[in-house]
């Protein structure tokens, strides 16, 4: 409990930065980015690693939330060192945890 | 397929149930790039290059996830494969330097605008300040090269090379023939080239002082440089002209009857080598040792594209052929034919200003050889320029002359 209060205070800080010095948020490396190109591909980069793995539901765990994303024929397509490429029909996404 | 798989080399991996997911999170962990991954009955295959597959395959062992390496391929796997097909192989590296290498390299040197110089010639010029076949071309400044050549090289006057390509573009012009000195400011003397008796003087600078009808002799000053003007002193100036004059030489030609006459013996043999740029590799076999007496003939052929462009590829064909030195005897016909064309040429390289009045052949036929002795007479100009240096240091002016 006492982690996850200093996580949330981080996160404040780190906002109150990047509005201040009005820096986009993904110059900073590491911070989970989700990048959608109509309904059948998505770049994901930030991500730590992957929880579930299946053709109709993958869970993604980023720094302190969780991704879920539903869809039907989802396979991870490739991997390179700036994130994963997701292909598949993609129904819903929906994020779970701290922010 | 992406395009660097297929260069680079890939492999394909299977994994199914449990081990996907282990699969994905263990190439995130480590930084281990896929692509082209699909689906198949049971599982996934994906796609790695083939560069990181023994690494993957240890750290798979060591987390314990069963995964399968089904095909391999890619260019590696297709050159490994016929790793002893060696001109296969050869063939595949000489290509690539062509392509990679090459290009940096003059393979050809074309000349143009030369007349009287041959082509041989200039290239043995050129190459004396780095510019040949083979050259590395970026470490070439052709404007140095062409500053170069000028201010060594008396027979160019003026001298352009770009290079194109592979290819460079020499164009010359020669400087033309006559008088090198035109111009010049040296204080020069004009004096006789050979004896004769003066006929005319044409006069275009100094001071003359022999005239028509006097007899000189070789040396003898026929134009001086120098005035003397009574009043200011000496004054130098560069004397020109022509002073053309009866001249006489006498030539005598001897022909003996017995001679050495060069004999082919019939026998031959070739080398061919082939060239790449200054490289040659023999490619026919050892004929043991050289003749003793021998003439060489070098014949050496480019290969060229079908358009015309020269490679820097040629063959060399050297043919010796063997020959022997016999004892022969000239008849008195013979060495009398052989005596008046060595005359003729003798005739021929007289000055082109040399003008034939009388020639008088008189041949002489003794027991070992004919000779022949001709005496001509010509009008010429017998006048040769001999420059000399001033002392500017003032001395006393003296007396005038009487």
């Amino acid at each position: 409990m006492r982690d996850e209060h200093k996580k949330a205070a981080d996160g404040n800080i780190f906002r109150a930065v990047i509005s201040k010095t009005q820096l986009p948020c993904d110059l900073l490396e590491g911070e989970f980015r989700l990048e959608m190109r109509g309904r059948r591909e998505l770049f994901v980069s930030g991500c730590r690693r992957i929880l579930k793995y299946s053709e109709r539901e993958m869970v993604i765990r980023a720094k302190v939330f969780d991704v879920f994303i539903e869809g039907e024929g989802l396979v991870c397509a490739s991997y390179h060192y700036s994130g994963i490429a997701i292909n598949g029909l993609v129904k819903t996404i929906r994020l779970e945890g701290f922010e | 397929m992406n395009i660097s798989y297929s260069f680079f080399g890939y492999a394909e991996v299977f994994a199914e149930g449990e081990s996907i997911l282990d699969l994905i999170n263990l190439c995130m962990t480590n930084s281990l790039p896929y692509g082209q991954t699909r689906r198949v009955s049971g599982g996934v295959i994906f796609l790695f290059r083939l560069a990181y597959i023994r690494r993957l395959e240890a750290l798979c062992r060591q987390h314990g996830i069963d995964i399968c390496v089904r095909r391999r391929g890619g260019l590696p796997v297709w050159m490994y494969a016929r790793r002893h097909r060696y001109g296969l192989m050869t063939g595949m590296l000489f290509a690539a330097f062509i392509v990679i290498l090459a290009q940096k390299f003059i393979w050809h040197i074309d000349v143009v605008g030369n007349e009287s110089m041959t082509t041989s010639e200039i290239l043995c010029v050129l190459e004396g300040y780095g510019l040949k076949s083979g050259s590395y071309i970026p470490s070439l400044n052709t404007d140095k090269i062409q500053n170069r050549v000028l201010i060594d090289t008396d027979k160019i006057s003026w001298i352009s090379v770009n290079i194109n390509g592979n290819t460079a573009s020499v164009e010359v012009r020669e400087a033309s023939g006559g008088e090198s000195d035109a111009g010049s400011d040296t204080p020069a003397n004009l004096v006789a080239a050979k004896a004769g008796q003066i006929i005319q003087v044409q006069l275009l600078g100094g001071n003359a002082v022999v005239r028509a009808g006097e007899t000189v002799s070789e040396g003898q000053l026929l134009v001086s440089g120098l005035f003397d003007s009574k009043n200011d002193g000496f004054r130098v100036t560069r004397a020109e002209g022509k002073v053309y004059a009866h001249t006489s030489e006498e030539f005598y030609i001897k022909i003996p009857y017995a001679y050495e006459q060069k004999v082919y013996t019939g026998a031959q043999y070739c080398d061919e080598y082939l060239n790449f740029f200054d490289f040659s590799v023999k490619i026919s076999k050892n004929s043991g040792n050289l003749y003793a007496l021998y003439d060489k003939i070098s014949i050496v052929d480019n290969y060229s594209f079908f358009d015309g462009g020269v490679l820097p590829v040629s063959k060399t064909t050297d043919t010796y052929l063997e020959y022997e030195m016999r004892a022969a005897t000239h008849t008195t016909a013979e060495a009398e034919e052989l005596a008046y064309f060595e005359l003729s040429q003798r005739l021929a390289d007289l000055s082109a200003d040399a003008t034939l009045i009388r020639k008088v052949i008189m041949p002489e036929i003794h027991e070992d050889f004919f000779a022949l002795r001709c005496v001509i007479v010509c009008i010429e100009d017998i006048a040769r320029t001999v420059e000399f240096d001033v002392d500017m240091t003032e001395t006393e002016s003296e007396d005038a002359h009487e």
